[in-house]
């Protein structure tokens, strides 16, 4: 009985996470209506490759954000200049801006910028996490040549009231606060979410870059955040559901300086404010459901730098950026069959980017629309054989991109359908450039094309249980080409710019599993993840360029993590091991000192459960970061952490 | 293994480091070519290498082989005072001292702002140009100490000398020569030149030549034609412009050679479609005209850092390709034909030539 228990519960987690990536409250729907339980999945998911973080290790990664979420769990990379520091993501060897983010179906890349920064995106403030790897990431969009990660918010129609509040403290004056409240019927759900973060971030580390090589204190690293999420859902009767969702961040932070650093002094500061507001409305039919959803998103972006003369502090820069987005979204789907849907997509998007440095009057205002369409035809053949075909156009201020053709076939050889699936996916995507490429002064380039890629994956998926084990793995292996890569470039002198001049290379493979074991009084689980990365670029700038068939700078060859967790009668315990391969920094892959080797770092928690009653729980945790205190460089000379701790206690009712 | 090898560099890197000269006696260098490696901006990957010129070897990483530590942020600059080495290293807000025998560090004059270039006045006083601070900084090169500043008003670059009167440039938004009377570290006078000057020269009959690059098209502070300017150093007074010829032109590093009667520069835009030849120019302190082809055309190649050697007239001029990557330095004789080429390091952008044991 356990056995079968456990392959439901994969089952309905499959099902209800692929309900959630259809960008709509469909989820939602389908589990009030307790119509989640299936023997398959639905169609419209055959022949994607996603993983989705599992609900404990987001609850337990509450006081994280998502770069650390995603640094421990996936086979994402992310460049991080530290606790608190901008951290940016490379999926599958690609760019930062080659990974889209959705939050509750609603794009958060800066349009400016491209990329997301995800250490401002706190593990509290979502209930979902997962992503689409590589080509499948065009069911949600175009422009994820690495892949889409998929964020949002999930309603619990079955409480009438709940929260969580959550005290942590730690090492170099870390402080979070955390609270939460919700609730409400059947029909209509709120909840509200408030998080409080600072630290002074003073750690010491020996300082190799100045004799006499002393410990020092880091400087300049203090960040002070704060956020807020609200969702409110309404199961309006007949099919209807909306959803209004809102999040808004305020990040004052401090950028530390290098190692080496030994001027008079400098201030240099970015304060980030973001506000996303996102309507959704779906309406359900026994065939047919459609939906739409309005979102408007707001970024300010302020960057200061400032030096201090013998005279005075001289402000060098000090940039103001302001982004406007609206999204809209129109979804229609058609299930003329349990075993074929039919889906249409159509989104139009605007952006308006404002920036200039105050200092020096440098700054440039752009808008731009952008108009999309997917169409997609999901069926399953047999109940072995199932796949899609999908085609994307879009255009982008009138001009059109050439469309993004997608097409997934997965086959289930085995009797047991879900243990093992086998599948091919072949994409072609493209990604527009930023609008900072485009129109940024001195050197932004409206000529750019966008960037061109074709990938082809196969991946596998197992999953089975043998008595009290339970055993999941999911294999992939990739081969893309992006054409037309993006690269800021000196051109003569003083001035860099932006052009379409890299061919790269990214293949690879990706292997998450889990094997868990669990007993009456205790569980133990071991989860892994593994990427191989061997991202190129394949073309020369000149005969004497020796970056060609090189790594590009930054991307590990090998990543990986593991994590161990056991849990007896409310205690419980987590070993995590992070290990990150060699890194070049210089494009021709130079075996000198300018290469950062590979490290590893081990965090342990260890907490206690405690239950009041059947709803009221206490958790108690203590967390120690870089056990051994490794000491390693992630950029280059950039100092981070030796062994640090943090507590934290959290009450859920 | 890497970890036993990590271990192992890290131990060497404080074992040498820390025994400050008196184990390890470091490098003996002859006369040759200091070149200057930028890095990247915001990385302590900044490098110092040593081209030896008769053998044509080069110590790619001197500084960091020599002492163990990285030079820092941006090594923009470096300027010889007996055996003592003095160099520039912008974005750390420092001057490193190096012996440019050994290549081991002496010293560290610390707590600039911009640092530049250092211009040497005397055996006890030094001027260091600063990008952001309105005012020069008076050092003394035997002690290694600031011992004062002179206010400029706005940020300078490079330094030229004629008598008691140091000439500097401000390049940043700005068009400015600055007269500074030596004797009184005071600024005494202005000049006015086409936008952003970027680079000066003395030449051997005392007049001062301007290179400015005229800005760019969009920038806020206008752009108007690149020029080379000439200047009588005694009366300070503009004698001639030379506009060149197009908008697109963004001319830099304006050099010598040792007796001082030749000028070179490089031309090039950053507009990659411009048409005009691009490349590193040659003009007599004479001629009437700037020179209309290039003595030694860019080709495929992209010049960033010009040298010439004061004693042979060799070019020495860079290509710092994707900039993330070793430079190429090429090595040219005084008919333009190519000598030698070697790779230094990331953005080789300045050269420092040691002409003495």
């Amino acid at each position: 009985m356990p056995m079968r228990r456990t392959l439901l519960a994969i089952v309905l987690l499959c099902v209800t996470c692929g309900a959630a990536a259809g960008q709509d409250v469909a989820g939602s729907v389908h589990r009030i209506d307790g119509i989640t339980v299936r023997g398959e999945r639905p169609v419209r998911e055959a022949g994607l490759t996603r993983t989705e973080i599992d609900s404990t290790q987001l609850a337990e990664s509450g006081t994280a954000s998502m770069a650390e979420l995603l640094t421990r769990h996936t086979p994402l990379f992310i460049k991080t200049y530290g606790q608190g520091s901008m951290a940016t993501v490379s999926f599958r060897g690609t760019a930062p801006s080659h990974t889209q983010v959705e939050w509750n179906g609603m794009n958060i890349n800066n349009p400016m910028l491209g990329q997301v920064d995800f250490s401002l995106l706190p593990v509290w403030f979502v209930d979902r996490v997962e992503l689409l790897h590589g080509g499948s990431s065009l069911q949600a969009g175009a422009g994820a040549l690495g892949g889409t990660v998929v964020m949002g918010s999930v309603p619990r129609w079955d409480r009438r009231f709940y929260g969580t509040v959550a005290q942590s403290g730690g090492s170099f004056g870390t402080w979070q606060t955390f609270v939460a409240a919700g609730g409400g019927s059947r029909k209509v759900q709120a909840r509200v979410r408030y998080l409080y973060e600072r630290a002074r971030n003073d750690f010491r580390f020996r300082n190799i870059a100045v004799p006499p090589f002393e410990r020092v204190r880091q400087q300049n690293a203090d960040y002070e955040k704060h956020g807020a999420t609200a969702d409110l859902f309404w199961n309006a009767g007949r099919g209807h559901m909306l959803a209004l969702s809102a999040w808004y961040h305020h990040a004052d932070r401090n950028l530390p300086h290098l190692m080496s650093f030994q001027g008079k002094g400098r201030r240099e500061t970015q304060t980030d404010d973001e506000l996303r507001v996102v309507l959704r409305w779906s309406k359900y039919w026994r065939k047919v459901s459609t939906g739409l959803s309005s979102g408007y998103a707001t970024t300010g972006i302020d960057y200061l730098l400032a030096n201090l003369t013998d005279i005075e502090w001289l402000t060098n820069i000090d940039s103001r950026s302001t982004v406007h987005s609206l999204y809209n979204k129109y979804r229609v789907e058609w299930r003329p069959s349990e075993r074929t849907a039919l889906r249409a997509v159509l989104n139009a998007d605007y952006h308006r980017v404002r920036t200039l440095d105050r200092r020096s009057a440098e700054g440039y205002g752009a808008s731009r629309t952008e108009l999309g369409l997917t169409l997609s035809a999901h069926h399953s053949f047999t109940s072995v054989v199932a796949g899609y075909v999908l085609l994307r156009g879009e255009l982008s201020d009138g001009s059109a991109a050439p469309l993004m053709p997608s097409l997934g076939v997965e086959v289930a050889p085995l009797r047991a359908r879900d243990r093992l699936r086998l599948r091919l996916n072949l994409t072609r995507n493209y990604h527009r450039p930023t609008l900072n490429d485009l129109y940024w002064l001195p050197g932004g380039n409206p000529a750019l094309k966008p960037e061109r890629g074709y990938t082809g994956d196969v991946a596998a998926d197992y999953a089975q249980a043998f008595g009290r084990w339970t055993l999941g793995v999911t294999a992939a292996g990739y081969v893309s080409a992006i054409d037309d890569w993006i690269a800021w470039r000196p051109s003569d002198y003083r001035y860099w710019t932006a052009d379409n001049i890299r061919e790269v290379l990214a293949r690879g493979a990706e292997l998450t599993a889990v094997a868990s074991y669990r007993a009456s009084a205790w569980t133990v689980s071991l989860r892994g993840n593994y990427a191989y990365t061997r991202t190129t670029n394949r073309n020369a700038l000149s005969a004497s360029d020796e970056s060609m068939g090189k790594q590009l700078i930054y991307i590990p060859m090998h990543k990986g993590s593991a994590m161990l967790s056991a849990a007896w009668r409310g205690f419980y315990l987590d070993y995590l091991c992070t290990a990150t391969g060699e890194r070049f920094t210089t494009s021709s892959n130079e075996a000198t000192r300018h290469r950062l080797p590979a490290y590893d770092l081990h965090d342990v928690t260890l907490g206690r459960r405690f239950g009041f009653g059947t709803t009221v729980g206490l958790d108690v945790q203590l967390r120690v970061n870089n056990l051994f205190g490794r000491d390693y460089q992630a950029i280059l000379w950039r100092a981070m952490p030796g062994r640090n701790f943090m507590l934290t206690a959290k009450l859920t009712f | 293994m890497k970890k036993i090898f990590l271990f192992a560099a890290a131990l060497l890197a404080f074992a040498c480091a820390k025994d400050g000269g008196n184990g390890d006696p470091g490098f003996n260098l002859g006369t040759g070519v200091f070149v200057c490696n930028q890095g990247t901006f915001t990385s302590d990957d900044a490098s110092l290498s040593f081209y030896d010129p008769a053998g044509k070897t080069v110590v790619k990483d001197l500084f960091y082989d020599a002492n163990g530590f990285p030079l820092g942020n941006v090594c923009q600059s470096m300027a010889i005072r007996g055996n003592e080495g003095f160099v520039v290293v912008n974005n750390s807000g420092k001057v490193q001292v190096i012996n440019t025998t050994t290549g081991r560090w002496i010293a560290t004059i610390d707590g600039l702002t911009s640092p530049r270039y250092v211009h040497f006045v005397s055996d006890t006083k030094a001027y260091v140009s600063d990008m952001y601070s309105k005012s020069i900084t008076v050092i003394n090169p035997q002690t290694h100490k600031v011992t004062g500043s002179i206010l400029a008003g706005r940020g300078t670059e490079q330094m030229a000398q004629w008598g008691d009167y140091v000439f500097a440039a401000s390049y940043s938004y700005n068009n400015q020569i600055y007269r500074i009377d030596t004797r009184r570290d005071e600024v005494v006078d202005s000049v006015t030149v086409a936008k952003q000057p970027n680079s000066v020269a003395m030449d051997r009959n005392g007049k001062l030549w301007v290179l400015s690059d005229g800005g760019y098209d969009g920038s806020p502070y206008g752009q108007e034609m690149a020029a080379l300017t000439r200047i009588d150093a005694a009366t300070f007074t503009v004698e001639q412009v030379f506009p060149f010829t197009s908008m697109d032109a963004s001319p830099t590093g304006l050099t010598m050679n040792g007796t001082r009667d030749v000028l070179y520069y490089v031309n090039g835009s950053w507009n990659q479609s411009a048409a005009f030849s691009r490349g590193v120019f040659r003009m007599n302190v004479t001629a009437t005209e700037l020179p209309a082809d290039p003595f030694i055309p860019e080709g495929t190649h992209l010049f960033f850092g010009l040298g010439v050697h004061p004693a042979t007239s060799e070019v020495y001029v860079s290509d710092a390709l994707d900039y993330q990557q070793a430079g190429i330095i090429y090595r040219y004789n005084t008919s333009g034909a190519l000598v030698d080429e070697f790779r230094t390091a990331i953005c080789p952008g300045a050269f420092c030539f040691k002409t003495g044991n």
